[in-house]
């Protein structure tokens, strides 16, 4: 960022625009001509609007993003602290089991938390009695989220905390300050990059999610993703389809850049380039 | 095709997560294969009028999944050996058929289809391509459509249960009946599994007035138990939850509850009373590319053999009584267009349902994503 680039070095950058230009403005050109060639120009913008069902299904996908990036957050932050605070090897350990959750596909750990949520299903099992309903409605997804989105929050906050010199720590000890002052006025900030970074991209995925409302998430509590989704296939309702999927992503970007504003995004990740 | 609101609501409350299971998918996805079922002989003189078919191709959308490797064998292969065209499979998607059904050049020659479907493209003015003279007609076809579809199969969905329950259910009513039969219920999240028939039948409608169905009454009776229904996108998903002891009580294929019984599960179920999807039938484009080697292969999948094939494997009922003929007396009491087990039924009012199709999805989407 803000370097000047040589002029040979000029060509890299075809690459990457190519499949800019090919992979997203192409078919976004399209969706855009598609939705306007059926419901015009206004009725682009209003047509979701229109929908109890849409606007119902946008509400609880907001509420529910915002569940599972506090969450996340919360147990990242824990669990990027174990990283660095254990042992060799159950850092290790720590690390092998945050990987897997990457490695493994999303359909096999979604599949995962339906055997485990259904009714008799593993969980109910180690509760016993009538199990805990979980299965097939909107809070039933935020463990599973939280479970997938986990490495967004944990990876940047893990790079924060190696980032912290231990001398400031042995510093702000020495000079007085108990567990709770070092922790405010040391740590806390030290990770706030990474900690910002993690929620506003476990939020934003989590807007767009799919798979998992799909196959855990109960007819009764749609989020956007799954109401665009179903758009297509039988109903064949590509114009519907193309303005729901716009204003997903109008608002996301929305949401983005109010987020780049005021909590500084943008900064602190190429903050995490240059120190990398 | 500035879409009304009335449209747009039906296609939102489709998106409530309906669209998601197509019902026909469901329809034939079997159960196991038995590798042993391949017809005893090709049919004799049934190639006497197809055209000459050497090197040719037909494509076909067909039912992916466990039916893909049955149809394969039992099916496609023998045709391809007996005719020389080869059987391309392309992966089923009704959206995708309707679209492209009245336009040149589609890239499907024909699609496996449930009678409704079949009936719906009809009164929608877009009917599949007419079958050619001299493909064989299948006998338990609605006359109206024989023109249009054979050489598929007959499903039911039927009641099961959990042999743990103690009692013995002995019809619908006791599948909303809660107290005396206590947990879950798996439920199709789809139209046309048998979903508003049940819950008439379950209601007291007797089974001459079910057409055309009162949807609000279904509705109503479907609230009572709403709580407690797990929804199945998919019969492999509402197996499953059979087999883990999720629910005790379920309404699916007829050739899923064979199955899990088979296995050895604490299941057991019944013809009586269970929602009869009479026919269905593979339709070709109207204007299919190897029209030729679509239609010799329709004719070859009407032939009593082929069917009595397919209906000894997967359970699917054939459409040909001819083929109830081939079929060994054990096999035939599980086939759901078996006389005797007909005579248990509701059958389904395909050309009745048809009328109602837009009304069906839009009252039914619209309750399950409330």
């Amino acid at each position: 960022m803000g370097r000047q680039v040589t002029e040979g070095g000029r060509w890299l950058l075809l690459p990457p625009l190519a499949l800019l230009l090919i992979g997203l403005i192409g078919p976004l050109v399209a969706v855009l001509a598609a939705g306007i060639a059926a419901e015009g120009p206004v009725g682009m913008v209003t047509e979701p609007f229109r929908s109890e069902l849409f606007l119902g299904a946008a509400v609880r996908t907001l509420w529910l993003s915002a569940l599972v990036a506090v969450f996340t957050v919360v147990i990242g932050v824990v669990y990027a602290v174990a990283l660095v605070a254990a042992p060799r090897w159950l850092a290790g350990l720590l690390f092998g089991v945050l990987f897997l959750t990457f490695w493994v596909s999303l359909l096999v750990r979604t599949f995962g938390w339906v055997l485990m949520l259904q009714p008799a299903g593993a969980l109910d099992v180690l509760v016993g009695g009538e199990g805990l309903g979980l299965y097939q409605t909107t809070p039933g997804l935020v463990p599973a989220m939280v479970h997938i989105m986990l490495p967004y929050v944990v990876l940047p906050v893990y790079a924060d905390l190696r980032g912290l010199d231990a001398a400031q720590l042995r510093a702000a000890r020495s000079l007085g300050g108990g567990e709770w002052l070092t922790l405010r006025s040391v740590v806390l900030p030290a990770i706030r990059p990474g900690v910002v970074a993690g929620a506003v991209i476990v939020f934003v995925l989590s807007l767009g999610f799919y798979v998992t409302p799909a196959f855990l998430g109960g007819p009764g509590g749609q989020v956007v993703s799954i109401v665009i989704g179903a758009q297509f296939g039988r109903l064949q309702n590509l114009g519907g389809a193309a303005a729901m999927g716009v204003l997903l992503l109008v608002a996301t970007l929305g949401l983005y850049l109010l987020a780049d504003r005021f909590l500084g995004i943008g900064r602190s990740w190429s903050a995490a380039v240059e120190r990398d | 095709m500035h879409s009304s609101r009335r449209q747009f609501l039906t296609r939102v409350s489709l998106a409530a997560g309906g669209a998601l299971l197509v019902p026909s998918v469901l329809a034939a996805c079997g159960s196991d294969t038995d590798s042993s079922a391949t017809p005893s002989a090709a049919p004799s003189g049934v190639d006497a009028k197809w055209p000459e078919l050497k090197s040719r191709q037909v494509v076909v959308a067909g039912f992916g999944g466990e039916t893909y490797d049955v149809r394969q064998k039992l099916e496609f292969d023998p045709f391809t050996k007996l005719s020389g065209a080869r059987v391309t499979q392309a992966a089923w998607d009704y959206g995708k058929f309707t679209e492209m059904v009245a336009k040149p050049d589609p890239e499907w020659d024909m699609i496996d289809f449930d009678g409704y479907s079949i009936a719906a493209l009809i009164e929608g003015k877009t009917p599949p391509g007419k079958l050619a003279d001299w493909v064989r007609r299948c006998d338990l076809v609605d006359a109206a459509y024989r023109d249009y579809a054979a050489g598929s199969y007959a499903y039911s969905v039927v009641l099961g249960w959990s042999t743990k329950l103690g009692a013995t259910p002995t019809g619908w009513a006791d599948f909303f009946d809660t107290k005396k039969f206590p947990g879950k219920r798996a439920f199709p999240k789809s139209i046309y599994a048998g979903t508003a028939e049940i819950a008439l039948l379950a209601d007291g409608v007797p089974k001459d007035k079910i057409y055309p169905l009162d949807l609000d009454r279904a509705i109503a009776k479907l609230n009572t138990i709403k709580k407690d229904i797990i929804f199945y996108d998919s019969y492999a998903q509402g197996q499953q939850y059979m087999a883990q002891g999720s629910a005790s009580m379920i309404a699916t294929a007829n050739s899923r509850l064979i199955q899990l019984k088979d296995s050895g599960k604490p299941i057991d179920w019944t013809y009586q009373d269970a929602i009869l999807y009479p026919w269905g039938g593979f339709a070709l484009t109207q204007q299919a590319p190897n029209a030729d080697a679509a239609n010799a292969l329709i004719d070859y999948l009407s032939t009593p053999e082929a069917q009595a094939a397919v209906a000894k494997s997967l359970y699917l009922g054939p459409t040909v009584s001819a083929a109830l003929d081939l079929l060994e007396p054990n096999v035939l009491a599980k086939q759901p267009s078996a006389p005797e087990n007909v005579a248990k039924q509701l059958s389904v009012d395909v050309p009745s349902l048809a009328k109602q199709d837009g009304e069906y999805v839009e009252k039914f989407f619209a309750w399950v994503g409330k």
